[in-house]
């Protein structure tokens, strides 16, 4: 099953064309970064899969249907950018903030039923704070809350989780806790997942494929294959100085 | 035997009419709170002054004048809101300003103040049959409607795009809960007065939020807060012969500063 498919997409924003004509595939089991700098339409290309943002031209596709016909949302994961921009002093234990995700699939009352509630353990458990379930969600460290947030998208038994920057913010030892998780979802769940990032460089080596952001286009790489350099080389060209930073 | 406050008709209508009010008010505020909207049950408040006002002119029930205006007013500000997307507070301001200025227009025209002064600063004590009825008919309906929307309006005051993502119909659920805020205001205004139904909607969610533990906790201790300001300040302005919508504002203010201070000196709630 196709689970993304973009033909032939054109957006602008503001009169500024950001994408030009874009075709791009997402397959079953993969596991996508979308890279570029910033202000490289990488969110905008994130929301236009999700239907967040309208195309002037082509067509978005989402499991096989177009995307503003599309009603099976509870299949759909979702984890917003840099999840400390939220207000962390919301005053919702990690229980009640992945329960969220089950509103549409409780009854009319919106009762938590037994069921739910495992759910609800279980999805904890994957990201490994079942412990940690009555905790007030601003209690928790930066790469603790983002994972009540993979929870929160993984109790509607997704098949395909977004990611927005899931990695600002977070340090090298939760990066790599996420990345350990990330795996476990596309592995042995069989999530698809894609994830967009400005961190060309972490998310080449641990993605299998991968969407550049280049002039109004999307180029698509396997990894395998992919030389992060040469990407940067044509991205920034003459005109633009390649900044180092340190994690 | 029964204490003496409930031998009066007029106090038991008063602490029907208030106890539903007392509810109601935090309930709704919990969520404008949280979605850092607390500004917009003062500003509707304003306006629905222009309702009371109307309603004289034209001898109509002023509470369902108000009503009508105070929704009308909350579109308006959904509307304006889009004008100034960079200043969220600006289209509050505005309408403030229309419901302060049409308010006192209109009441200009009618002559009489003395019973715009029951809605400025509530009127416990001549709340009628009516008001009675109406409060405690659309107040289970606000209450009801809340409960079901409960779990919905929890995730949308902390993440409105990825409640949309989790199926919840957002836009339909906001022009609902507008609707409802609205409501509440009309009824509340009988009893605290237009100068203070945000009090009552705000102060008793800010002493709850004080407490640690989940929103559930929240929910309810707002609703306790809420019921114990109106019964306590109640009961104060009768024996006391005080303003009863001041006594119950600065009860909940009391409340607040008590767990205020108790939690600086060390306690935890």
């Amino acid at each position: 099953m196709e689970m993304v498919k973009l033909d032939n997409v054109s957006f602008q924003y503001d009169r500024i064309p950001l994408l030009r004509g874009v075709n791009l595939t997402i397959q079953q089991g993969d596991f996508w970064g979308i890279v570029g700098p910033n202000g490289s339409a990488k969110s905008t290309l994130l929301k236009l899969m999700l239907g967040l943002l309208k195309p002037q031209r082509g067509k978005v596709f989402l499991l096989d249907q177009e995307v503003s016909q599309f009603n099976h949302w509870s299949r759909i994961g979702y984890i917003p950018q840099n999840v400390r921009e939220f207000n962390m002093g919301f005053p919702a234990t990690v229980h009640e903030m992945v329960s969220a995700n089950l509103v549409s699939q409780m009854g009319l009352l919106k009762t938590m039923t037994p069921a739910l509630h495992q759910k609800v353990m279980e999805a904890l458990e994957v990201v490994g704070l079942k412990d940690q379930a009555q905790k007030r969600i601003g209690h928790l460290s930066g790469g603790q809350q983002q994972r009540v947030f993979i929870a929160r998208t993984l109790v509607s038994s997704p098949t395909i989780i977004f990611m927005d920057e899931p990695l600002v913010g977070v340090d090298v030892d939760s990066q790599e806790k996420f990345f350990q998780l990330m795996e476990t979802l596309n592995r042995d769940m069989g999530i698809t997942l894609v994830m967009v990032s400005h961190d060309i460089g972490v998310v080449s080596e641990r993605t299998n494929r991968i969407a550049c952001m280049g002039r109004y286009q999307v180029l698509v790489h396997d990894t395998a294959t992919f030389k992060p350099e040469d990407y940067l080389e044509r991205m920034y060209g003459e005109k633009h100085k390649i900044m180092h930073h340190h994690h | 035997m029964m204490p003496e406050i409930f031998n009066y008709g007029f106090m038991q209508r008063a602490f029907l009419a208030g106890m539903m009010v007392a509810v109601i008010c935090p309930a709704i505020g919990v969520f404008l709170t949280l979605r850092r909207l607390s500004l917009i049950g003062d500003t509707l408040s304003h306006v629905a002054l222009v309702g009371v006002a109307i309603g004289m002119l034209i001898d109509v029930y002023p509470v369902f004048t108000a009503l009508v205006v105070t929704v009308l007013a909350s579109f308006a500000i959904e509307g304006l809101r889009k004008s100034y997307p960079q200043y969220a507070e600006l289209s509050l301001a505005v309408m403030m300003s229309f419901g302060v200025g049409m308010a006192t227009v209109l009441i200009s025209l009618g002559g009489s103040t003395g019973q715009v002064f029951s809605f400025l600063f509530g009127s416990v004590t001549l709340v009628t049959r009516q008001d009675v009825w109406s409060i405690l008919i659309l107040g289970i309906a606000i209450l009801m409607m809340v409960l079901f929307f409960y779990r919905s309006l929890f995730y949308m005051a902390f993440d409105e795009t990825a409640a949309l993502l989790a199926g919840i119909p957002v836009k339909r659920i906001n022009l609902i809960f507008t609707v409802m805020v609205a409501v509440t205001i009309s009824l509340a205004m009988r009893i605290v007065g237009i100068l203070m139904v945000s009090s009552l909607m705000i102060i008793p969610v800010a002493a709850a939020l004080q407490l640690e533990g989940s929103f559930k906790k929240t929910f309810i201790f707002s609703l306790l807060f809420g019921l114990l300001s109106v019964t306590i300040g109640l009961t104060i302005s009768f024996y006391a012969s005080l303003a009863p919508g001041g006594t119950i504002v600065l009860t909940s203010l009391a409340i607040l500063l008590g767990i205020l201070l108790y939690k600086k000196v060390g306690g935890s709630v």
